[in-house]
């Protein structure tokens, strides 16, 4: 240091520049905390564009490309029945009405065979299955039938088998070699791929009469066949097939059943179709008249109903198709119009089976008649063509339009449409050329409107909101409703904060203003480890010890959540007739005699509990849940007691108090405690009076709380879960609004003890609101707990994708539905991108929730600086 | 007051507690099936992802197994027959036990890949019970009476929703109460079979409790006295019991048995499937050729039986072992 400077006042002066050591950590830790802040952004957003990138594709459009067109195959006069591709896109089928089946090869149009199916012999009538492998039918003039499955030979060969041609192959190519296409597959080995005909021999149905319309179906219940004569006969037949595996022997067993139909003026119906189940024969003419028989009894079959499925005289049914699982009737019309028809149970239905049609979906395709129609093998996508060569493709469930083309090939009609087996080309015959379009839609069932609004599934009454994701079969009509996950997020979280916030916030006020500091230096980390529980042993225990347990003593339960606080409150006032030496002796142990009035408040429920059941719930609690017995009074009563004990609690302290306290001034302590004692007890029986006072007017009324938020009770419900989840967010609030409490000046209080208020008025008038930016902080962070809690729900809450609020039953909630089933989405499946958007909704609810709670934080601290 | 701890208890056990054997006695594997003999060389690691309802079986035929060749580790892992088909995709596992066939997307995923079809080997026969709790009086339940306890679509063509036990036409005290309805997750064959066999291809009303695993569904029909669930009947346990069944109204009800599985007159009897990638004409490696082979083996069967599930039968077994090339 240098000579001038030196100090003259005896003490060494203070340099007054910041040192360069100083001067680097501020740096350094400046550098950082940017770091930390920006990388912590950085990171939530990241997790939000990643969940937004695996969602997006949700939503984007389908592509449908021509592949170019195929061949002029279809010359001539003759009709085309049915067109198909195979599974891999490179063989094409088709048959025409005399019997003769041509394949080809897509891409080329390079014919590979011409066969016929029937010998010679042309069918009056088809039915036709769709899928890779095709069931077919010919019904013929002579009443008979022969069936047939149109399927593919595939084989696969190693290099040096493969023939010369072939070898030159790059992956992906197809070349034709006799009647087979080559590939050469990924694994680097030859498929052959060929199509194969069986044919049974004829069979002669019922008395050998002419037939004019065949249909087939097979399901679990077996194979069913429908024929109608040409003198207006309806022929059923079930054959069902048991086999031992021992024997390897089969037993069949045939059922069949004859009805003479009804004819308007001798027509003969356009169209036969057999329900999927074989539970419904659909007769169809050409002017929309429809039939539906009723043949769940095959021997039997009986009418079920006749309405008409297009208005109008001049509009005429010019396609039918039915859905995967054949349960839909895909009706399009000389309008063009394609309508959606399927069975739902009414309530009240006037068929004798309970059932019927309805429109479920319209889909308008143009002003031109539909002229063909096609449903996939594996979804519910389905294509219609009209005469004005256009070709659509729609989801059902979703009616989005997924793509609109035209053939090339001017304006003639599509004359015929196939949808590749696995969805991904479609084929279709326009004028007498086959077309081939690659469509890539991988996600064609969902859209804003079929997650978030109800929609009108297969079966059901109405449009509705349901999560079924997946099944085990294909013609399973996935349910993609995420409204049903996210009520289930917000009833666990209401329910578990209503038990939870308000225990939490009272505990806290309780330690910090009432408790000694030596017994809650002891507290405070007891309930702080309660938050080192793992939630997957609160869900266990809440599964298997808790919710049976409850369910054995719902009435005493209920009892509890009065008699507790009863015992506690009349704890209070005993202590108070203590006398004042005594008192001033037992100060510190006033825990203790706490903690006995609560084992007695559970006592006195157990006490109670049958009786309030016989009193209240007409002797059993959960007939009465289920709405079988009992008057509304009582469930009225367990939502009006809290009321009505707040209404009292307010009407005491602003009516009875003041004058109480005038009249017995001068009393001696004891004496007071006995009149506060009086006061208590009839008040309670005033709160129980008012109570049951308006419960029985409300129930008198008509108005029942059943079926809104109680209903029919559930072993795995809302309550269990709010109590097992308020005890994991109970430690979390109760830490941090114990906090935010002790960090309230120590002048404040003394203040206004110093001024004369007492110390409960004192924690309510001036800490609680001083603090109140923190006590909601708390309740905030015990919310986002709760939203987002996973393992307690899924154990404990049954995973029921119900929608009400009634207490005593389950839900599903997001998080708990993405931990079932991630581990089964095929991954960038639609159900495994539909997760990831339950994962972006949670997010979406708790960035909202946090938002808001920042800005109320804010305004609450503003207010509490102001002080 | 009716306070049942000692039940909670005992249903807590359960939870820990295999049901291994509940109904080994009355099965006897088929004479004809090849004693397994162990060949040299074997050794590597097995992993297994897929079925619930295969697990103990699977960890049966991996203890036997590994009796022969202590050097072979196996790991197993069993959270429903949905998660085989991507892990057989993704090639974390060389086996995938499912509950039910592959469905034509999962295959179709599984051939995007490769280029060819998985094989699904037939190694056992289920028969898919109905559990109810051990008190209840119920004598047996059609086809249509379930699709209308468990379905809200109805596709059985039951009149009427199910929803009291009176309905099922139990009397006095339970016909009033209300049926508890405990069903698998929707990753679980079980799930997706039953929705097609009982249900008719039906939707499941949404308040079937969905349980994580086969076990408890069958300790929930224990401990909910009111509770009708259905699972493989290796899970059977004592505390439960499983309803005859029949196929429709005025057929007669066919009980549980190994007879009535063999003989097809149970309705819900089916094949537990191992999945595997087998490259047509190829050979598969010693490790999985073995595994398989001792799978159709005389002790391979007898550890189905252990497990309360029914043995193939030889044919059946030949088949099986012909579709993966061993001869």
């Amino acid at each position: 240091m240098p000579e001038a400077i030196q100090p003259t006042a005896g003490r060494p002066r203070r340099s007054r520049q910041t040192r360069r050591a100083v001067r680097w950590a501020d740096a350094v830790a400046r550098a950082l905390i940017t770091l930390g802040g920006v990388g912590t952004i950085l990171a939530v957003s990241l997790v939000c564009v990643f969940l937004v990138w695996v969602v997006v594709p949700l939503f984007l459009p389908a592509s449908v490309q021509s592949a170019g067109d195929v061949s002029a195959t279809a010359s001539g006069s003759l009709q085309v029945v049915r067109i198909g591709v195979d599974e891999y896109r490179s063989l094409g089928w088709l048959v025409r009405d005399n019997g003769q089946l041509t394949t080809c090869q897509i891409g080329t149009g390079r014919i590979l065979q011409q066969t016929e199916l029937f010998r010679g012999r042309s069918p009056v009538a088809w039915s036709f299955s769709s899928g890779e492998g095709v069931e077919l039918a010919g019904a013929f003039a002579d009443g008979t039938v022969q069936l047939g499955r149109l399927g593919f030979s595939t084989s696969f060969l190693d290099r040096q088998d493969a023939p010369e041609e072939v070898r030159s192959l790059e992956a992906g190519e197809t070349r034709a070699v006799g009647q087979a296409i080559f590939e050469l597959t990924p694994e680097g080995q030859y498929r052959r791929q060929q199509v194969l005909v069986q044919v049974e021999e004829p069979v002669r149905v019922g008395r050998g009469e002419p037939l004019a319309l065949i249909d087939q179906s097979n399901s679990s219940r077996g194979s069913m066949f429908a024929v109608v004569t040409r003198s207006g006969e309806l022929h059923v037949a079930q054959v069902t097939k048991k086999k031992n595996l021992l024997t390897g022997k089969e037993t069949t067993r045939l059922r069949e059943g004859t009805l003479q139909l009804d004819l308007p003026q001798g027509q003969l119906p356009k169209y036969l179709r057999l329900a999927g189940l074989g539970d419904a024969v659909f007769l169809l003419w050409e002017d929309g008249r429809l039939v539906r028989y009723d043949t769940r009894d095959i021997e039997r079959p009986v009418l079920a109903e006749e309405l008409d499925l297009v208005e109008g005289l001049e509009v005429r049914v010019t396609a039918l198709e039915m859905l995967i699982g054949k349960t839909s009737l895909v009706c399009g019309d000389s309008t063009g119009r394609v309508r959606i028809w399927f069975r739902i149970k009414p309530e009240r239905a006037e068929t004798p089976d309970g059932s019927t049609l309805v429109v479920g979906h319209e889909l308008r395709v143009g002003a031109a008649p539909v002229t063909s129609l096609a449903a996939s093998s594996r979804s519910r996508l389905l294509a219609a063509g009209d005469a004005g060569g256009h070709v659509r493709l729609f989801h059902v469930t979703s009616e989005r339009v997924l793509a609109e083309t035209q053939a090339d090939s001017g304006a003639a009609g599509v004359a015929a449409l196939s949808i590749a087996p696995q969805d991904d080309g479609l084929l279709g015959l326009v004028g007498s050329r086959l077309a081939f379009w690659s469509v890539d839609a991988p996600h064609p069932e969902t859209t804003l409107a079929s997650v978030f609004a109800p929609v009108w599934y297969e079966g059901y009454n109405e449009p509705e909101q349901v999560w079924q994701s997946s099944s085990g079969t294909d013609d399973f009509e996935k349910k993609f409703g995420l409204i049903p996950l996210v009520f289930g997020t917000l009833k666990a979280t209401l329910y578990s904060m209503l038990f939870g916030a308000p225990l939490a916030l009272l505990a806290a006020i309780y330690s910090s203003e009432f408790l000694r500091p030596r017994t809650k230096a002891v507290v405070k980390p007891t309930i702080e480890i309660m938050a080192s529980l793992p939630s997957v042993v609160l869900g266990f225990l809440a599964a298997l010890v808790f919710a049976p347990l409850v369910e054995e003593i719902v009435p005493e339960t209920l009892t509890a959540f009065l008699t507790i606080p009863f015992a506690m409150l009349l704890g209070g006032h005993l202590w108070q007739l203590l006398p004042t030496r005594a008192a001033v002796l037992a100060q510190p142990y006033r825990l203790g005699g706490v903690l006995v009035t609560i084992p007695l408040g559970v006592a006195l429920a157990g006490w109670l509990g049958s009786d309030v059941e016989r009193w209240l719930f007409a002797g059993d609690i959960k007939a009465w849940l289920d709405g079988q017995i009992g008057s509304a009074a009582g469930g009225w009563m367990l939502f009006l007691l809290p009321l009505s004990c707040v209404t009292m609690a307010v009407l005491v302290s602003t009516y009875v108090t003041p004058r109480l306290r005038a009249w017995c001034g001068g009393w001696s302590r004891t004496q007071f405690a006995v009149l506060d004692l009086a006061k208590f007890l009839a008040g309670c029986a005033a709160t129980l009076g008012l109570a049951y006072a308006v419960s029985a007017g409300l129930a008198a009324v008509g108005w029942d709380p059943r079926g809104s938020f109680v209903d029919t009770y559930v072993q795995r419900n809302a309550l269990v879960v709010g109590f097992i989840m308020g005890f994991a967010v109970i430690p979390i609030v109760y830490t941090i609004s114990d906090d935010a409490l002790s960090a309230v000046p120590e002048s404040l209080r003394a203040g206004s003890l110093g001024a004369g208020a007492t110390p409960w008025q004192t924690a309510i008038r001036v800490v609680v609101p001083t603090a109140m930016s923190g006590l909601f902080s708390a309740l905030m962070i015990g919310l986002g707990r709760a939203v987002g809690e996973t393992m307690i729900v899924l154990m404990a809450a049954g995973n029921t994708p119900v929608m009400e609020w009634n207490v005593f039953n389950g839900f599903r909630t997001l998080s708990a539905n993405i931990a079932v089933e991630l581990p089964e989405a095929v991954i960038n499946s639609t159900h495994y991108r539909m997760l990831f958007l339950a994962a972006l909704t949670l997010f979406a609810i708790t960035f909202v929730v946090n938002t808001v709670a920042e800005l109320v934080r804010l305004r609450f601290r503003k207010r509490a600086f102001q002080l | 007051m009716k306070r049942n701890l000692g039940g909670c208890w005992c249903a807590v056990a359960a939870w820990f507690l295999i049901p291994v054997g509940a109904w080994a006695q009355a099965v006897q594997v088929d004479p004809e099936l090849p004693a397994y003999k162990p060949v040299q060389g074997i050794s590597g690691t097995l992993k297994s992802i897929g079925s619930d309802t295969m697990n103990n079986e699977m960890a049966l035929w991996a203890e036997g197994f590994k009796r022969f060749y202590p050097n072979v580790k196996i790991e197993i892992e069993g959270k429903g027959s949905s998660t085989a088909p991507p892990a057989l995709v993704s090639g974390t596992a060389q086996f995938g036990p499912m509950s039910r066939p592959m469905k034509d997307e999962e295959i179709a995923a599984f051939e995007g890949k490769y280029g060819y079809k998985p094989v699904g080997l037939a190694t056992s026969i289920d028969m898919l019970a109905v559990y109810v709790n051990k008190d209840n009086p119920v004598k047996g339940l059609t086809l249509p009476q379930i699709d209308a306890v468990f379905s809200k679509t109805r596709k059985g063509g039951f009149p009427r929703d199910i929803s009291n036990w009176g309905g099922v036409g139990l009397t006095g005290a339970w016909a009033s109460q209300p049926i508890s309805l405990y069903g698998r997750n929707s990753a679980s064959g079980t799930y997706g079979y039953f929705k097609e066999h009982a249900l008719f291809k039906g939707d499941y009303k949404d308040s079937v409790k969905e349980q994580p695993g086969s076990s408890s569904v069958v300790q929930a029909c224990a401990s909910d006295r009111y509770a009708i669930g259905y699972s493989g009947i290796g899970y059977k346990t004592a505390d439960v019991r499983a309803v005859p069944l029949a196929t429709e109204e005025g057929e007669a009800f066919v009980e549980a048995t190994p007879d009535n599985a063999y003989t097809g007159e149970y309705p819900l009897a089916r094949f537990l499937f191992a999945y595997t990638n087998y490259k047509p004409g190829s050979k598969l490696d010693p490790l999985r050729r073995e595994f398989i082979k001792y799978i159709f083996s005389k002790q391979g069967q007898q550890d189905v039986v252990k497990d309360g599930y029914y043995p193939v039968p030889a044919a059946i077994a030949k088949d099986q072992l012909k579709s993966v090339g061993i001869e």
